[in-house]
């Protein structure tokens, strides 16, 4: 294991080493890991401001809504029920309106967003890549695809015109 | 005992206002010209702060691994390639779990062991020595000490706790299981422990909770407890307080933020993943009639 250890947290971190050095599968799979403890005041054990924007929580209840939070359309919550949670497709997305509900606290939580889970070959194939091919084989200098700028010349050009 | 994430999970220090720990109930005479003025609930000004924390672990995914992860079909060909997140998230846990007992000194971060004012050592005959030398009424002995030590505590909190914890070094407990008395009883010294204390009911009829933790980080002579002797503990993680007798937690967790998981970067070659914790430390506002802790009183170590 790789240590990166702040001022004054070298007396843990030597004892959970010791612990870990005695269990063989913990040294073979950590060897290239990467432990860091610190301080957060201490600037070299910071959470880099990117981390803090597209944070990715894992099933902490603290900070991730709960089930009854999820949004998802009735078709979705269905599938949810009858299949369970891995079959359909997650996504975090912060929200300030579920906070604690005291006045003036502006802390939220992550709410779970679940949408149908596009099958691979089914809805990729037969529905959604054909027309995103119908829409590539059509190149700008083909007559079909010119009608357009007739009839809105600027389309080029970056004003947003319509 | 309970954890708090408190409302910001990116804090650097994690404060506890003390005013809610402060007050209580008088009888007084009405007729008396200095009672009819409305008193102030006395509010003690006061806070605890605990620096927060990061711990985080990382660990690669190369292409060749996530590739034979998928094949499936033959036993040969796949491989469990969570192995390595688990033993990530395991060291994190550990590290946090001898935190929460141990403290750390350097950083100001408190552990169970540290809340009370001082750690008793518990004199008389240890439970495994009463185990090992008393051979007529081993249970007998070990209940009456086992009560001796539990009474007072509860005497204390006047047995408003909600649940009372027993957290005990695996020697401790097993030393408890000795019969009562091999001419009456059978029964452990645990046993009738729980069932002498369970005899009793709460004012609303219910009867108080025990819980026992055998925990192996108090076991002695360990890398965890290098001492010769294990370390026993009396919790008491919440109390019915205030006029609509609301449940306080008397020790808490803090820990802004236990589950992270940074954005990941898919690499050419491997890709990082990693996790992060953050911990703060005990909260325990009314210190040492919530944790109480004795050394030796499982084993002294060498036979006893």
């Amino acid at each position: 294991m790789i240590k990166r250890i702040g001022e004054g947290l070298e007396g843990p971190v030597s004892v959970i080493e010791n612990f870990f050095s005695h269990i063989p599968g913990a040294e073979e799979n950590l060897q290239t890991a990467e432990l860091t403890v610190g301080l957060a005041k201490d600037n070299r054990f910071k959470i880099p401001l990117g981390a803090l924007r597209q944070a990715a929580y894992v099933g902490d209840p603290a900070h991730v809504g709960d089930e009854s939070s999820i949004y998802a359309s009735a078709e979705v919550r269905a599938l949810i029920k009858a299949k369970g949670m891995g079959a359909v497709d997650t996504r975090f997305v912060f929200d300030h309106s579920l906070r604690p509900g005291k006045l003036g606290d502006m802390s939220g939580k992550y709410r779970l967003v679940a949408t149908k889970r596009k099958d691979l070959v089914l809805d990729g194939v037969l529905d959604a890549a054909p027309a995103l091919l119908a829409g590539q084989g059509y190149s700008p200098w083909n007559v079909g695809y010119f009608t357009k700028v007739f009839k809105a010349p600027l389309l080029y050009s970056r004003r947003p015109i319509w | 005992m309970k954890f708090e994430s408190g409302s910001e999970p990116w804090c650097e220090v994690m404060d506890l206002f003390l005013s809610d720990y402060v007050g209580f109930a008088s009888l007084e005479d009405t007729g008396q010209l200095s009672n009819n003025a409305i008193r102030n609930v006395q509010v003690r000004a006061g806070m605890m702060s605990t620096p927060v924390i990061n711990m985080s672990c990382s660990y690669d995914l190369s292409i060749e691994e996530m590739k034979r992860a998928e094949q499936s079909g033959s036993p040969f060909g796949s491989q469990l390639i969570t192995v390595k997140q688990r033993y990530a998230d395991y060291a994190l846990r550990m590290l946090v779990a001898y935190l929460i007992y141990f403290g750390n000194t350097n950083t100001e971060t408190v552990g169970l062991l540290n809340v009370p004012t001082s750690i008793t050592s518990y004199t008389p005959a240890s439970m495994n020595n009463i185990f090992l030398t008393n051979a007529t009424n081993p249970g007998a002995a070990q209940l009456l000490a086992l009560e001796q030590i539990i009474v007072p505590f509860l005497t204390t909190v006047y047995n408003k706790i909600e649940t009372l914890k027993l957290v005990m070094s695996p020697t401790c407990y097993n030393a408890l299981t000795a019969p009562y008395s091999t001419q009456y009883s059978a029964e452990g010294a645990i046993k009738a422990f729980l069932a002498n204390f369970l005899a009793g009911k709460t004012k609303d009829g219910g009867v108080p909770n025990i819980e026992i933790v055998i925990e192996p980080l108090f076991a002695p002579s360990t890398m965890f407890n290098a001492n010769t002797y294990d370390y026993f503990m009396l919790l008491a993680t919440e109390m019915e307080t205030g006029p609509d007798e609301e449940k306080t937690p008397l020790i808490m967790c803090g820990a802004p933020l236990m589950e992270f998981v940074y954005p990941t970067i898919p690499g050419a070659y491997d890709t990082q993943y990693k996790f992060l914790k953050r911990y703060a430390g005990i909260f325990a506002p009314i210190g040492g009639q919530s944790v109480a802790v004795w050394t030796g009183f499982g084993t002294k170590g060498s036979g006893n």
